[in-house]
């Protein structure tokens, strides 16, 4: 859903079109700093746990906001094109466990969503994807290769949707390398 | 350690071919094309105005219709685009097209089904295939060709292969398109 006119009217004012901090870019060849978050009241992910195959870091604000809600909607369809390069996908918001379940459920999302709740954002913050004083964290997406460095890493504005381009093509540009190493 | 690599956002990353489903002249100096999902009440908005356009620039613009159906949010997309399809191979795309946009509210089988009788196409034979999602391939084809591109909600149009990033009312299309008309004519 494409809604440019209402995005811009009913998001909160707050996420506005101040500079971003591009430092998310400096992760770029770096080892992805590793974490543990619930992805629900009984459940933890743990990034180190995931390394063999690309991993897909999606920071994002905010669960419902419309922004987050139609990318999160995208990736989720795109999912069968993420499995093809054997990617994981996993979004990471400040927002607590029982939001995010309220979140997937409403919007059919399968994939996790992870809590960076408590320390609010500190996996947010080692990617320098967190945004003060919004205390939220930034739109930000990272792609890990299969040894858990950062492939490619781009920032966005909070209203802007980042679309899965970016992504796809660092997939695509990890499959040479995987066969190289295989 | 990977190299960086620049990220060309916003470009048709598949060219526009004879398979695509193409409205207006194929001499036409923009091609107009819209990803998009038959139930989302966003491109049930643009749809009339596309039409507008098309009237207003009949030998400027051409027009190609791609899916990009979002099923987890809009459940009947995809039964909505494979219909679309079956009556593609019955050369009523157009026609059902335009049906599926002007009943987005009617996409439970019982008027799906008197949707496809109202086009004229024979409804066990495309009932039968929607079943089958023999056309599901091809809808598939075009998701991920607007993934590629940098389609990141519905609808969106590029114009003449770039991403049209502004709105999509009658006068912002026609600004857009008679823009791109001038330097390409």
């Amino acid at each position: 859903m494409n809604h440019p006119s209402q995005v811009t009217l009913t998001h909160p004012a707050r996420f506005d079109h101040r500079p971003m901090t591009n430092v998310a870019r400096s992760l770029r060849g770096q080892r992805a700093p590793d974490f543990s978050l619930p992805s629900a009241t009984d459940r933890q992910v743990t990034l180190s746990r995931l390394r063999g195959e690309p991993v897909i870091l999606v920071f994002y604000p905010a669960d419902w906001s419309p922004v987050c809600s139609d990318q999160m909607a995208l990736y989720q369809a795109v999912l069968p094109e993420f499995a093809r390069y054997g990617a994981t996908v996993l979004g990471i918001s400040v927002d607590g466990v029982w939001c995010h379940r309220a979140f997937a459920e409403d919007r059919g999302i399968s994939f996790p969503l992870l809590s960076d709740f408590e320390p609010k954002g500190e996996v947010a913050r080692a990617y320098q994807a967190y945004r003060l004083p919004d205390g939220v964290a930034e739109r930000a997406l990272f792609v890990l290769d299969r040894d858990g460095y950062v492939a490619w890493s781009q920032l966005y504005p909070p209203t802007v949707n980042p679309g899965v381009d970016g992504i796809l093509a660092a997939l695509h540009s990890l499959v040479p390398e995987t066969q190289v190493v295989t | 350690m990977t190299t960086p690599f620049r990220v060309d956002t916003g470009r048709l990353a598949a060219p526009v071919t004879e398979i695509d489903h193409i409205r207006g002249p194929a001499t036409a100096p923009v091609t107009l094309v819209e990803y998009g999902d038959y139930q989302c009440p966003y491109c049930g908005m643009a749809h009339p105005v596309v039409q507008e356009l098309l009237r207003e620039r009949p030998n400027v613009v051409r027009f190609v219709y791609r899916h990009f159906p979002l099923t987890n949010v809009h459940p009947f997309a995809e039964v909505a685009a494979e219909t679309a399809e079956a009556a593609g191979v019955r050369e009523r795309f157009w026609q059902m097209h335009d049906w599926l946009f002007e009943h987005q509210d009617q996409f439970d089988p019982v008027h799906l089904a008197a949707g496809v009788e109202e086009v004229g196409l024979p409804v066990d034979e495309v009932v039968q295939e929607v079943n089958d999602h023999i056309y599901l391939d091809r809808i598939r084809r075009d998701f991920v060709s607007g993934a590629r591109s940098g389609v990141n909600g519905t609808p969106t149009f590029f114009i003449n292969g770039l991403r049209h990033d502004g709105g999509y009312s009658l006068p912002e299309l026609l600004t857009a398109v008679d823009q791109v008309a001038t330097v390409a004519g």
